[in-house]
């Protein structure tokens, strides 16, 4: 699979496309994963997916061979979500209207309403905890979370030290956990009465 | 009597001494919920978690989230992007050229009015040291004088035959001045006075 890759990123470089296009179709689903964890938005997430997919393809004379490839385009796709997180603060759009549930979650297990009711609702319970974070913090635990990431190579997709990154993580889960005790988000974690 | 034991409990938590302890229970939490603590390692914790109820909540909230964020899985798009994306790449030799154009047009922007200052002085330098070229320059610079004193000359000359013609002209003017003048008294002092009794 690397071997093929690099084959792929050998042709790409070159300007194949659909050599490219199989880097697409083996990296869709973490690019996406990543963009719809940053912006909590099916719709912007697909968007920003193809938007770090050709800014991936435009600087592909700049990825170092060296890198693992996944670590670089989830870079640059955290990078592009970072900013468009950015611009949407300055533009003050307010995402206070609760987000449409992902498309996945609907159709994947539409045979039991059941649990794709639980999903659903789990989904927008992590959707919720994570817009609590500043990006930096979001970026952090997303990439350790979904992609299992250790803190080297998180340090590494976001340009930073790995005891920068460590400090993020600690504070993100300490916010978490004041967030989920005071909306008592979790029946045995209600709030403290006074 | 159970909210006095817990805000007791609280100010223990809190204390100088306990301090210390509390972030070395937060970093044996950390290394818990990163997986790199041992089973001893997570009996310690929780055995000295039991003394601070506070910290045992916000411990219990660290591993709901972590839990809730495991379980939450890798999403898919719900389109496939790869024909979306490859319709919107730009083609290599586009970009190539697109490239080119910008470099060129960079390049151009700082070149061209160096160039274009270079090729004036060029012209101009012969010109400038030749004697006849600033003579002309002087008899061209009082012609002009000339001409400006003949003009002013001219519109005082007009100014007063008119005045002479219509003396009513002057009257009016200096009529129009009086009233702005009257109603820029009137209006400073109503506003003043009225920003006066404001403040």
């Amino acid at each position: 699979m690397i071997d093929e890759e690099q084959v792929w990123l050998e042709q790409a470089r070159r300007g194949d496309k659909s050599a490219f296009g199989r880097l697409i179709e083996a990296y869709q689903g973490p690019v996406y994963n990543l963009a719809y964890r940053m912006l909590g938005n099916s719709g912007e997430a697909e968007e920003a997916a193809q938007e770090a997919f050709i800014r991936a393809y435009t600087r592909l004379d700049t990825y170092d061979p060296a890198r693992k490839f996944s670590t670089w385009m989830l870079s640059v796709t955290s990078n592009y979500c970072v900013d468009l997180l950015r611009k949407r603060r300055t533009l003050l759009l307010s995402l206070d209207e609760p987000l449409p549930p992902h498309p996945a979650l609907m159709s994947d297990r539409a045979d039991n309403p059941e649990v794709q009711a639980a999903d659903s609702e789990r989904e927008a319970m992590v959707q919720a905890l994570l817009e609590h974070l500043p990006e930096d913090y979001r970026q952090a635990v997303v990439l350790r979370y979904w992609y299992d990431l250790s803190y080297e190579e998180i340090a590494d997709v976001m340009e930073s030290s790995v005891s920068a990154i460590k400090s993020r993580l600690f504070r993100a889960r300490r916010q978490l956990a004041e967030v989920t005790i005071e909306e008592g988000m979790f029946q045995s974690l209600q709030p403290e009465p006074e | 009597m159970r909210n006095r034991d817990q805000a007791d409990n609280q100010k223990k938590d809190e204390t100088a001494e306990e301090r210390m302890d509390q972030e070395e229970l937060y970093a044996l939490m950390m290394d818990a919920l990163d997986g790199e603590l041992s089973e001893a390692g997570l009996a310690e914790l929780e055995f000295h978690l039991r003394a601070r109820p506070r910290l045992a909540r916000e411990w219990e909230a660290m591993r709901a989230v972590d839990m809730l964020f495991r379980n939450s899985p890798v999403l898919q798009p719900a389109v496939n992007l790869r024909r979306q994306t490859l319709a919107r790449l730009p083609a290599a030799r586009q970009r190539l050229y697109a490239g080119v154009v910008i470099y060129l047009m960079v390049l151009a922007s700082g070149l061209i009015p160096l160039a274009a200052i270079g090729w004036i002085g060029l012209q101009i330098a012969p010109i400038l040291g030749q004697p006849a070229f600033w003579r002309s320059i002087w008899q061209g610079a009082l012609q002009f004088g000339g001409l400006l004193q003949i003009m002013i000359a001219a519109l005082l000359n007009g100014a007063g035959d008119f005045l002479r013609e219509q003396p009513l002209a002057l009257a009016w003017f200096m009529a129009l001045v009086g009233v702005i003048v009257l109603w820029a008294g009137v209006y400073n002092k109503l506003v003043l006075q009225t920003r006066r009794v404001q403040s």
